[in-house]
């Protein structure tokens, strides 16, 4: 299959409903006005109102569409913007997308700002508890890196050390349910300032998902550090308010297709550099 | 009363972490009334070991209730356990004393008029044990022969499917009775699901029926009552959630019994 394209920035930007977005702002000055799709009301949207006004509102993470910018987009991020577009194309309508900061990446769907959340979420059951699943579209690690001194075999190994996480993201998360209860895990306001801690030597370590980081090291130039252990694997899903069934199972037949004919599987090669070989359903 | 105070024995407390007013709100029917009130009602079925039974403090144990426990922790709430018996899991949805089974359910095509079952969690070979003087080499060598099977029970019914009026059945009230029955010659096989096959070959010394064939294989499905879409597939994300994490492989494990690695029903 061909990967579909990101779309170009003019047409990405939409709104921010958490009102912490700049790749939203910044794209409008750089790509243009705003399409028409970006209108502002907030509304719950079943499928047949998707399908009557052939459009559909698809929440993604605010730094999948800061290209160029810092901080750049993971390939997870990128995955989802290609899974909104497939989404969108399934369902013959025009694709608007709300770029979302992770801790709006729910709140979006109930406040009726989107229709659909592809950004970068992983089903836990904190978040079962927020919104329907669609089934699973990538399977994505989380571990720790280090550098190559100190040689991590486990979460043993973690006793005493300072270990960087994002607050609001997965990597905290894992910090508060994994790690030893004697580590402290420190924050960092965003993926980029957790990776500069590891490099400057603030910290002896940092969580995150895998290939996230591996790339992120590899566009540092960084040498000397290694993705040393999985705490958790992951199963990355879009997901849809409470109620919208009929949304839920239309998308889901769209995955279904799209995982049969293997384009699933070529999409997660494309951007996270392995093979999706069969996806768990709900 | 006493159910009231049954359920108040068995009232299991998952850790409870309870989700903000505004989101809990946004689910629907009974999941969001769970959400919002932080607890949930779970029917169990304790008559069934090793899936629902007692222990000799009196509390409930089993692959099920382990099943009922995990669902609560995982919607983030506290959970009663509301003891069930046998014929009245049904009634007991029906009439929303409960919000959840959890209760050995076989999924059946008579009863999807009836609930809603969520994906199957658990499955079981229904067999026909009989001694080795029993000169049977297939199911076939049944027909115009006596079976002794647990009446009311999903395996009577599977039974009947497969042979009709072929055979003669002979209900009884337990798996003991049923075995006993053979061995006094008045029943030529006895219906038992395997793993209290397995029992009965462990435990008990002049168990003679070490000859089985599978008439077939049944799942045990959570049920609920229609029309409780956001609660069903709340509960087929946590239970995919609780295969992939080996949770429930690990509950399985802990009564020797199959979770997790049954044939998914058509959705």
């Amino acid at each position: 299959m061909t990967i579909p394209p990101p779309p170009a920035a003019g047409a990405a930007c939409v709104r921010n409903p958490g009102r912490r977005s700049f790749a939203c702002g910044a794209l409008a000055m750089l790509g243009g006005a705003l399409p028409a799709a970006a209108d502002s009301l907030a509304e719950i949207r079943p499928l047949s109102r998707v399908l009557e006004l052939e459009r559909l509102r698809v929440a993604i993470r605010q730094d999948s569409l800061a290209r160029g910018t810092s901080p750049a987009p993971t390939a997870a991020s990128e995955l989802d913007l290609t899974l909104a577009r497939l989404v969108a194309d399934g369902l013959g309508v025009r694709l608007d997308l709300v770029p979302v900061a992770p801790p709006d990446r729910l709140v979006v769907l109930h406040q009726g700002h989107a229709d659909v959340s592809f950004a970068g979420l992983t089903i836990t059951e904190a978040r079962v508890r927020q919104a329907l699943f669609l089934n699973p579209h990538a399977r994505i690690e989380y571990g720790v890196v280090s550098p190559d001194a100190w040689p991590l075999r486990g979460v043993h190994d973690l006793h005493g050390r300072r270990v960087g996480v994002v607050p609001g993201d997965d990597s905290m998360t894992l910090a508060e349910t994994m790690l030893p209860r004697d580590i402290t895990p420190r924050p960092y306001p965003d993926r980029a300032a957790r990776m500069a801690a590891l490099l400057g030597g603030e910290v002896d370590a940092i969580i995150g998902s895998r290939p996230e980081l591996t790339q992120a090291l590899a566009r540092a130039r960084a040498t000397g550090f290694a993705y040393r252990f999985t705490l958790r694997v992951g199963w990355m899903a879009g997901a849809v308010r409470f109620g919208q069934h009929d949304l839920l199972r239309a998308i889901n037949a769209i995955l279904f297709i799209a995982r049969t004919r293997g384009d699933l599987s070529a999409i997660s090669e494309h951007h996270l550099g392995y093979t999706l070989a069969q996806p768990p359903q709900i | 009363m006493r159910a009231r105070r049954r359920a108040w024995l068995f009232g299991g407390m998952a850790a409870a972490v309870c989700p903000s007013p505004a989101i809990a709100a946004v689910a629907g029917g009974t999941l969001g009334r769970v959400l919002r009130d932080g607890h949930i009602r779970i029917g169990v079925w304790l008559e069934q070991p090793p899936w629902g039974y007692r222990r000799a403090d009196g509390t409930a144990a089993g692959t099920e209730v382990d099943v009922a426990r995990l669902i609560a922790r995982g919607l983030g709430v506290t959970s009663t356990l509301v003891p069930l018996s046998l014929g009245e899991r049904t009634a007991a949805v029906r009439e929303r004393r409960v919000d959840l089974l959890s209760a050995t359910m076989v999924i059946l095509p008579e009863r999807l008029t009836q609930l809603a079952f969520a994906q199957p969690h658990a499955c079981f070979d229904s067999l026909l044990v009989f001694p080795a003087s029993l000169n049977s080499l297939g199911l076939d060598d049944f027909i115009g022969r006596r079976i002794a099977v647990r009446q009311n029970t999903a395996s009577a019914r599977l039974l009947r499917a497969r042979f009709g009026a072929q055979v003669a059945l002979i209900h009884t009230d337990t798996y003991e009775e049923s075995v006993a029955l053979v061995r006094q010659g008045s029943a030529d096989a006895a219906s038992l699901p395997d793993l209290r096959h397995r029992f009965f070959s462990l435990t008990d010394a002049n168990y003679n029926l070490t000859r089985r064939l599978p008439v077939g294989r049944l799942s045990y499905g959570l049920a609920m009552h229609h029309g409780e879409q956001d609660l069903l597939h709340t509960v087929n994300t946590l239970l995919m959630l609780a295969r992939q994490s080996g949770e429930l492989l690990a509950i399985g494990e802990r009564e020797a019994v199959m979770l997790g690695g049954c044939v998914r029903a058509p959705t």
